[in-house]
């Protein structure tokens, strides 16, 4: 069953043609490449064209000379090509490529509307931009720590650090009081 | 707290949940991709099976085998047709088939013999395919024959 299969078995069968097992990776990855999309675009019909383009380039590159080798997670395999097609979409559109400043502006549109999730945006707009990236790819895209060192070409340790201190900034928001556990 | 813990600190389920909804496609946008993602793998895969072995469609080594089959089944096809108007030949006479003597079977015995059915002056004993009667059949059958030798 496609469900139990691990992304590499699945990347091997789609290179060898199973149209079945690169299904089965579009639905476990689609939701995150959309939400990496809007986080690096921070428009939502870039973000669309954007995710759209980073399956049809794993597609070609699961043809590529040797076939493709997935020798960590899919999502840290992915996650250059989404951030290349996002800077790519950003120069098209006459726009500085800068991630950090796509995601600002996401953030900030967010915090307007109604509601908590606008209570989030605000909050995390707010985080230092390092320890910002740092719960997105622990909490959202679901990286390990090692996996975050590896991305970020940081060392562990510092990982670690900026990491509590991230997650301290947010406890301690009033803001976020509703989204913690009695215990949290 | 244990260690493992501390070094790798978990959020509230809540709170990780709506760190996700911030980004999270909305339905229109999950058909959108969905739709756009399937044409581009349909057109993927199809293009895939025109080119590259896979499920459904004949590796390269069957399909190469396949036609190497076809050429042998022709030429095997062929090399009976000269071999049975050969031994049609030898049964009758092969010596007879070179008509103008000159120690081979070729072009111009076939030729000859054409151009008498033509004109209806073929003598009985071209025959060469023992049916009965000498016609283009015989012609042909000396042409086979010609082109086999001369190979």
């Amino acid at each position: 069953m496609d469900s139990e299969r691990t992304d590499a078995e699945l990347v091997r069968a789609a290179a060898a043609g199973d149209e079945g097992a690169f299904d089965a990776l579009y639905a476990r990855h689609r939701d995150w490449v959309f939400a990496l999309a809007l986080r690096s675009t921070g428009r939502r019909d870039e973000a669309l064209d954007v995710a759209q383009e980073a399956f049809v380039e794993l597609l070609e590159r699961l043809d590529s000379p040797g076939g493709l080798v997935l020798t960590g997670s899919l999502r840290a395999y992915l996650r250059p090509i989404v951030r290349h097609r996002a800077i790519d979409a950003a120069r098209r559109a006459g726009r500085e490529p800068r991630a950090e400043t796509a995601l600002e502006e996401l953030l900030d549109r967010v915090a307007v509307e109604a509601g908590g999730a606008a209570d989030l945006a605000r909050v995390l707009r707010g985080l230092p931009s390092e320890q910002r990236e740092l719960v997105l790819l622990r909490f959202v895209d679901g990286f390990e720590l090692a996996e975050i060192a590896e991305t970020l070409a940081l060392p562990l340790g510092t990982v670690k650090s900026r990491l509590h201190q991230a997650l301290a900034n947010l406890r301690g928001d009033p803001r976020v009081a509703r989204f913690l556990d009695p215990e949290g | 707290m244990d260690r493992r813990r501390e070094d790798d600190p978990k959020l509230p389920a809540s709170l990780e949940t709506g760190l996700g909804e911030l980004f999270r496609p909305r339905a229109g946008e999950r058909t959108e991709l969905d739709q756009r993602v399937a044409r581009a793998a349909r057109e993927h895969f199809d293009a895939r099976r025109r080119v590259l072995p896979g499920p459904g469609n004949p590796p390269f080594a069957r399909t190469w085998a396949l036609r190497a089959a076809a050429v042998l089944v022709l030429a095997l096809g062929g090399w009976v047709l000269v071999r049975s108007i050969s031994n049609g030949l030898r049964t009758q006479d092969v010596a007879r088939a070179d008509r103008d003597g000159n120690g081979r079977v070729d072009v111009l015995d076939a030729f000859q013999l054409a151009r008498e059915v033509e004109r209806g002056v073929a003598e009985a004993r071209w025959d060469v395919d023992g049916n009965g009667r000498v016609d283009r059949e015989d012609a042909h059958a000396i042409a086979v024959l010609a082109v086999r030798i001369g190979s």
